[in-house]
């Protein structure tokens, strides 16, 4: 029971580590033009969504995306918006895969994708970004998703361990209340 | 149509998008303060993130350290010989510096637009969307911390501050694209040049000038300083060097592009300027 604790303290430290990414990896280490994008707490949603509960997922993304929008760029509703609504759709995406690794590899990124391409289309409306679609895709999309990429195959492996754990140490004390 | 509003989902969806654009709307106003509990969240994820920033810095500081230790010798050679001009500017500079004080001190004028005060602040956060380039730093209203003022490191300045928490504010970058992102600058050529730095390219990685007169002699290397007449912030404080000069469609005015002087990454420690005098009340005396 009291493994779950540790869920809300994982969201905060990947809340944290993401906040200071920047800052300290320029990306102009790779390449000037490069723009990275850690979202690695997003994935952390994903994990939580398809490895232990949908529900908590969904709760995880709507108050994760308040916080951003409060903390990072004081518009409310952009991610308030896209993380519950991505998390939603992989929820049901995964509802008729099995949930290996190499799959919810490829899930991941189809919705780190989507919210980018969210947030891409919401900034342009509101005239706040003046990318053009060439240099997003080439230039932002591309290297975000190689870099969480990265991340997603050095942590996948221990955090699906961690959560179907959970889920099976949940499963089993249902099952006792149950007799 | 009965059917359609038993479709739970559908409703909801619909009635979130109703309340998502009334809250993009609520946020997008001019604002000059946030509402409290904006303030509170940010402060609570602030002392958060202030945790983590430390560990952080120290890393990055450590390593920072070696490089600058295998540098060393190259580095001693080039200031060595910087070191016999640096003796005479500054023997230039104590003089000038008591000049004008007395000339001052002679027209019964204690403060101009260049005077200000400061506040030492940390980085303890970055913005990782890259969207608007923002920082968070560790002091905020309680501190005496406004919105729009100044922020610069030791090389120039980075930016202004964009919203202003209990203990922790958000400093917004030069870097950032944005409409409202607007610096009124002195290009120093043989007289004072103004502008306008009206935006950042991304591709190249410089702040742009535009509306330069046609006739304004401006040339690569020169110095742009924040000029002190927008209200907002000191004049004085250094920006960066003209990188390329190029007129615009017409030939009626000509754009700049500026190299900004400050590194706008690794940044640890920013200072916050506080401007002791606006314009109006200098022009009304």
């Amino acid at each position: 029971m009291r493994k779950q604790w540790w869920i809300p303290v994982l969201v905060i430290i990947f809340f944290c580590v993401e906040s200071q990414f920047v800052n300290f990896i320029p990306t102009r280490l790779f390449s000037q033009y490069w723009i990275v994008v850690p979202r690695f707490l997003f994935l952390l949603l994903i994990f939580i969504t398809i490895y232990y509960d949908k529900k908590l997922g969904l709760i995880y993304a709507l108050i994760t995306g308040l916080v951003m929008d409060i903390v990072f760029i004081d518009i409310l509703g952009i991610y308030l918006f896209w993380y519950p609504v991505t998390i939603y759709l992989v929820s049901k995406l995964m509802k008729n895969w099995h949930a290996n690794l190499f799959i919810v590899a490829f899930v991941s990124l189809l919705a780190i994708t989507l919210v980018e391409f969210g947030i891409y289309g919401v900034f342009s409306i509101l005239q706040i970004a003046n990318m053009p679609l060439k240099f997003f895709v080439f230039h932002r999309l591309f290297p975000t998703l190689g870099a969480n990429l990265a991340f997603y195959i050095l942590f996948s492996y221990s955090l699906k361990k961690y959560f179907t754990r959970l889920r099976k140490i949940r499963s089993e004390e249902e099952g006792m209340f149950q007799s | 149509m009965p059917q359609f509003f038993k479709n739970k989902r559908l409703i909801i969806l619909l009635s979130g998008i109703i309340i998502l654009v009334a809250l993009i709307g609520f946020s997008l106003r001019e604002r000059d303060q946030l509402s409290w509990p904006e303030q509170f969240v940010k402060d609570t994820a602030g002392f958060a993130q202030m945790v983590f920033a430390k560990p952080a810095h120290l890393v990055s500081n450590l390593v920072e350290n070696m490089r600058d230790l295998l540098q060393t010798y190259e580095e001693n050679k080039i200031l060595k010989e910087r070191l016999d001009e640096y003796a005479q500017i500054k023997v230039k500079a104590d003089r000038l510096e008591k000049e004008n004080a007395e000339l001052k001190a002679l027209i019964d004028k204690e403060k101009d637009l260049a005077s200000f005060t400061i506040h030492h602040a940390s980085v303890i956060a970055r913005d990782q969307d890259r969207w608007q380039e923002t920082l968070t730093i560790d002091k905020g209203e309680v501190q005496g911390i406004k919105k729009d003022m100044a922020v610069i490191t030791a090389n120039g300045m980075i930016g202004k501050i964009k919203s202003v928490g209990k203990i922790t504010s958000t400093v917004q970058l030069l870097s950032t694209v944005d409409r409202t992102n607007r610096t009124h600058v002195a290009i120093q050529g043989e007289h004072d040049i103004y502008g306008l730095i009206e935006g950042f390219d991304v591709e190249k990685q410089q702040l742009i000038i535009k509306q330069i007169p046609a006739e304004e002699k401006v040339e690569k290397g020169m110095d742009v300083i924040t000029s002190g007449l927008a209200n907002v912030f000191p004049k004085g404080l250094y920006i960066g060097k003209i990188e390329k000069v190029e007129p615009d469609q017409y030939g009626l005015t000509q754009t700049a592009y500026v190299k900004p002087a400050a590194n706008f990454y690794n940044l640890e420690n920013v200072i916050v300027v506080e401007r002791e005098m606006t314009a109006s009340e200098e022009s009304g005396e």
